[in-house]
């Protein structure tokens, strides 16, 4: 098997351990391996939690995130801190300061990102599902790239106290695995109100979403989500995906989204400027990687800030802070208000009514939507980097199909056929529907 | 204008039944992602290298400002410029960021407003939490 | 303090307030002073990543307080804004505050002739809850206890024609912040700062932060008006800066082209705060006495240099209140607190309390005596009962010495030819009634009953 040699290739597990308590629980048993930007304290055995930054390189959280809690006292064995693209930003997970996570099933490919070691160390059979988070699409990209499940709840489900955060309003966290059955099991458990995030969907929400009972269900496809770029393998596998649908009685039919076209500039003013306001902390005075200093000043806060952080990651705050900033005119009041316009479009066109927004019910709108997770297999990592070099913006692109469904949180899960992610995507709060549809779907292919 | 609005019509109507429909749909993309990436000939929001410098400070940067940092920024603003595609030329002068669309509940299901006995009972009820590092302790923290 | 009266004189007040909370603002971890450096934080204080903001009711609750004291509009929904700048003791890179809706909006706070020596409504443009940030500790520590505190922040408008207005409105403001429980401090303590804005015929206007005391505030501005009218004269331009009292001057910290772009940006993550329109008439109803109002009715019948300072001592204040009579001025101020300053002691309510001394007035003694009692009492607190023994209606007095006479018979017999001997007598009548009764009574019914 011919494989490319890349320098500083790092496994999908930057820290080993293996933590678990004793007796029983829901997940005892199975193992899984956590994306180092989710913190974990003395319930890891005091592991590091790194964002695969050299800005926290040597750090260890006192406490530990909810999820990490949940997870213990299921009974499930954390085995191991994975790797990502640094603070959760990069689709390809080569963005690493450790080094990048490489394909693991797919020999000389990307693993893609920002979770990449969440899905090669689900795809290298290291673990029996591992715990990502998805802010533009970093659980379902990778997931689709490495041939496994990925899935990203409605936001606000998953607590996210102790998710080191990119973009407070996009932020997910979500499950890798090979089995749905192993999916739907951990999400029981991490499907939790937590009052120490105030972003926490309310107890009374949460079973708000209607059952839908019936056989038939009507699936759509938003036609903006079929672009030129998407590559002839994605296509056929899409098409026998829709006739798959077909055969189980479904009804499919295509939809008009338009805001779809302005969802990636919109995700990226927004979380550009969310991530400079949310990587404003980091100058290595109270934790994290520092320089010697004699006088504790603006200078070594400038100092750390130029030192550790990564290209990518330097460039994002840049811009983001440019969003922000008096210079740029009204881009980011422009983003929100598109990201509104979008989250209603897609509300719209669900029967089941949105938790939130509260819309009324209907019949012969959408239960579901569909449609392919990335426009490729996984990339080359050399025409990778290639493309990336000739503009940045090449890499960007890669979110096209799942950055709207993160601008407007809506439960989605990516099924692997192989080699290619087909998503499918719910109401939201109508996780049910979309857990339930996805294990009906496996099951059948 | 009439056979645009029946052919939107009939288009979000559509079922896909056969192989044949699958393939007229996968066949006939609405767009491509190179129309994202590219750039406009005028655009009135290039970045100068006075601003490049002015926003590498704001960011908690020593970097010098280089041509390839120019360039990168360029180009992502000529990207983000893409949220205004088909829209009037407008100057985008008015710069305020007063206001935030989030996926919280209490922004879209207002909770009844406070009255004072709720909040004075709100307060009897605070309590610090360990778990979140908010009971004293004698030594200092790392 | 001379103003040129070519140049107007005009400023405005940004004043920080420490609220007087057990908990901080977004963090429940303790605001108590004096502790160990670094041993009040919590993780999200001290901004670990993966920890998140909630609000404490009980800063909302004094905020709203404050806002009503300060006759302000209450909003119906503020919000929190992130306010980004870098400085080691600013841990998240960004400080929590309310840049776009504020809590509360356009009130007032007027200056009296009586109360405070001058005249004037000063108007409130905001009164906005945010963050109070760390604190040097050394060169290479900061002390991050402080960080998170609530603070109120209250911007007025630029009212302020002369600083005799400013140093009264600053005076006025912290007696009614501490009096009414909002604040725990003072400027002296550094719960109160203030930074001041000043300009001179509407030139640009300067800004000088940080101000600790009211005699730093006076100096600056003073300073600073002459500065700017010197500047003016000599046909520059003021530029519109912030800057720096150091003791002496003002110095420029930054201008205009170095300012900071804060970047306000609403908080991701923390809820709209919606108040009631019920909130500000039920904390009116539970207010407790305003000061100016106390001081009117002080002033009625006490001296206002008296009022004020029961006003600024409250365990005293609650004294006068209870303590019914009808010489009470005096009662209180020369004989109650003219001995415990005598003898070097810290006024405590406990030690004579309102009653006790009621009871000490109706003794049925001369003055000296009941100073005795006062002064006694101070220096070994005891019941009243112990340290004088009243007049019991149950003495009879008749009967008393009556028997003394009959068991003394063999003294009373000698009575014609030692006189003495009826001392003796009085003397045991003393000890049996331990000194209640006076001996001049005793001794004129021993000669009544003798019929000497």
């Amino acid at each position: 098997m011919k494989r490319h040699i890349v320098k500083n290739v790092q496994d999908s597990i930057l820290n080993k351990c293996s933590y678990r308590k004793n007796n029983g629980g829901l997940l005892s048993g199975l193992k899984y391996t956590c994306k180092d930007n989710i913190v974990t304290g003395n319930l890891s055995g005091g592991i590091l939690t790194t964002a695969s930054s050299n800005v926290l390189k040597n750090y260890q959280s006192p406490f530990n995130a909810e999820v990490v809690k949940l997870l213990y006292d299921s009974g499930a064995e954390l085995s191991g801190k994975v790797n990502l693209d640094e603070f959760g930003m990069g689709s390809s997970g080569l963005n690493s300061a450790p080094g990048p996570t490489l394909n693991p099933i797919y020999p000389g490919k990307i693993a893609g990102g920002s979770s990449s070691g969440s899905a090669a160390s689900v795809a290298a059979d290291l673990c029996d599902f591992s715990i990502g988070s998805d802010t533009g699409g970093s659980i379902r990209l990778p997931a689709s790239y490495c041939n496994v499940i990925g899935f990203k709840p409605t936001y606000g489900r998953i607590s996210r106290w102790g998710l080191i955060p990119y973009a407070q309003t996009l932020d997910t966290i979500g499950i890798l695995s090979k089995k749905i059955d192993t999916i739907k099991h951990v999400y029981s458990v991490l499907n939790m109100y937590d009052e120490k995030d105030p972003t926490s969907l309310p107890e009374e929400l949460r079973k708000e979403t209607p059952e839908t009972n019936k056989e038939r269900l009507i699936i759509g496809i938003p036609e903006e989500f079929i672009l030129e770029d998407i590559s002839i393998d994605v296509k056929n596998t899409f098409k026998q995906f829709i006739l798959k649908l077909i055969n189980l009685g479904h009804v499919v039919k295509t939809i008009s989204i338009t805001s779809i076209k302005k969802a990636l500039p919109t995700y990226y003013t927004l979380a550009t400027a969310e991530a400079a306001s949310n990587l404003s902390r980091y100058d290595g005075t109270r934790y994290g990687s520092t320089n010697d200093y004699d006088k504790l000043d603006q200078n070594i806060i400038f100092r750390n800030r130029s030192e550790f952080f990564g290209k990518e990651v330097k460039r994002r705050i840049i811009l983001g802070n440019y969003t922000l900033s008096s210079s740029s005119g009204d881009h980011y009041l422009k983003s929100t208000l598109l990201r509104k316009q979008l989250a209603k479009e897609f509300s719209k066109n669900f029967n089941n009514k949105h938790v939130l927004f509260q819309d009324e019910q209907f019949q012969d709108k959408c239960d579901l939507l569909i449609s392919p997770t990335a426009m490729s297999k996984a990339p080359d990592y050399e025409t990778f980097e290639k493309r990336e070099s000739e503009n940045i913006l090449n890499s960007y692109i890669n979110d096209v199909l799942t950055v709207p469904a993160s601008l407007v949180g809506l439960p989605t899960i990516s099924i692997p056929i192989n080699g290619i992610g087909i998503q499918i995507m719910g109401q939201f709060g109508d996780d049910k529907l979309v857990l339930h549809t996805a294990e009906d779907v496996i099951n059948n292919f | 204008m009439f056979k645009r609005s029946l052919h939107k019509s009939t288009r979000l109507l559509r079922q896909i039944k056969t192989k044949e429909d699958i393939d007229k749909l996968l066949n006939n993309p609405t767009w491509s992602v190179k129309e994202l990436s590219s750039s406009k000939q005028n655009s009135n929001s290039e970045i100068t290298h006075k601003t490049v410098a002015k926003m590498i400070k704001l960011s908690g940067f020593n970097d010098e400002v280089t041509p390839e940092l120019t360039k990168s920024l360029n180009l992502q603003m000529n990207f983000i410029e893409k949220l205004y595609d088909g829209e009037e030329e407008e100057v985008h002068k008015h710069s305020n960021n007063d206001s935030i669309f989030r996926l919280i509940a209490s922004d879209h299901i207002p909770d009844k407003p406070l009255t004072l006995k709720q909040l004075q009972e709100e307060i009897k009820n605070l309590k610090p939490s360990k778990e979140k590092g908010e009971i004293r302790d004698d030594k200092n923290t790392p | 303090m001379k103003y040129n009266p070519k140049y107007i004189f005009k400023c405005g007040l940004e004043i920080h307030t420490q609220l007087k909370t057990k908990y901080k603002l977004f963090s429940l971890s303790q605001t108590s002073f004096g502790d160990s450096p670094n041993t009040n934080v919590s993780f999200f204080d001290l901004g670990l990543p993966g920890t998140q903001p909630k609000l404490n009711t009980e800063a909302l609750y004094l905020g709203l307080i404050a806002s009503k004291i300060l006759n302000c509009q209450i909003q119906p929904y503020s919000t929190f804004d992130r306010k980004h700048y870098f400085y080691p003791d600013q841990p998240l890179g960004y400080q929590i505050t309310q840049f776009y809706h504020p809590l509360s909006k356009n009130g007032y706070l007027k200056l009296n002739e009586k109360f405070d020596g001058v005249d004037k409504t000063i108007n409130i443009q905001q009164i906005q809850l945010e963050q109070d940030t760390g604190k040097k500790y050394n060169d290479k520590t900061i002390d991050y206890n402080r960080n998170g505190i609530p603070l109120i922040e209250v911007i007025t408008d630029p009212d302020f024609e002369n600083i005799d207005q400013v140093q009264s409105f600053v005076k006025k403001y912290q007696t009614l912040v501490t009096h009414m429980s909002v604040c725990a401090g003072t400027m002296e303590t550094g719960a109160i700062r203030v930074d001041a804005n000043i300009s001179v015929n509407d030139n640009s206007r300067v800004e000088i932060k940080n101000l600790g005391s009211s005699g730093e505030i006076v100096d600056a501005l003073k300073y600073e008006y002459n500065r700017q009218i010197e500047a003016l004269e000599n046909g520059r331009s003021i530029i519109q800066e912030t800057r720096n009292w150091n003791g002496k001057t003002t110095e420029s910290s930054r201008s205009k082209e170095d300012a900071v772009d804060y970047r306000y940006v609403p908080d991701s993550e923390l809820p709209v705060i919606r108040i009631d329109e019920s909130m500000s008439e039920d904390i009116g109803k539970e207010l407790p006495e305003l000061p100016d109002d106390i001081l009117t009715r002080l002033t009625k019948s006490l001296e206002l240099k008296y009022a004020k300072f029961l006003l600024n001592t409250p365990e005293l204040l609650q004294y006068y209140d209870e303590f019914n009579h009808s010489d009470k001025n005096k009662w209180i101020f020369q004989e109650l607190l003219g001995q415990f300053s005598k003898l070097d002691k810290q006024f405590d309510s406990n030690i004579i309390p309102p009653k006790t001394l009621q009871e000490i007035i109706n003794l049925n003694c001369p003055l000296s005596e009941k100073r005795n009692v006062v002064r006694e009492m101070i220096l070994n607190p005891r019941p009243l009962s112990e340290i004088y023994k009243q007049d019991s209606p149950n003495i009879n007095i008749d009967q008393l010495c009556n028997d003394i006479i009959n068991k003394n018979q063999h003294l009373v017999a000698k009575l014609q030819i030692q006189p003495s001997v009826l001392q003796s007598l009085i003397g045991q009548a003393m000890k049996q009634t331990r000194g209640k009764i006076h001996a001049n009574i005793i001794k004129g019914k021993f000669i009544e009953l003798l019929k000497l």
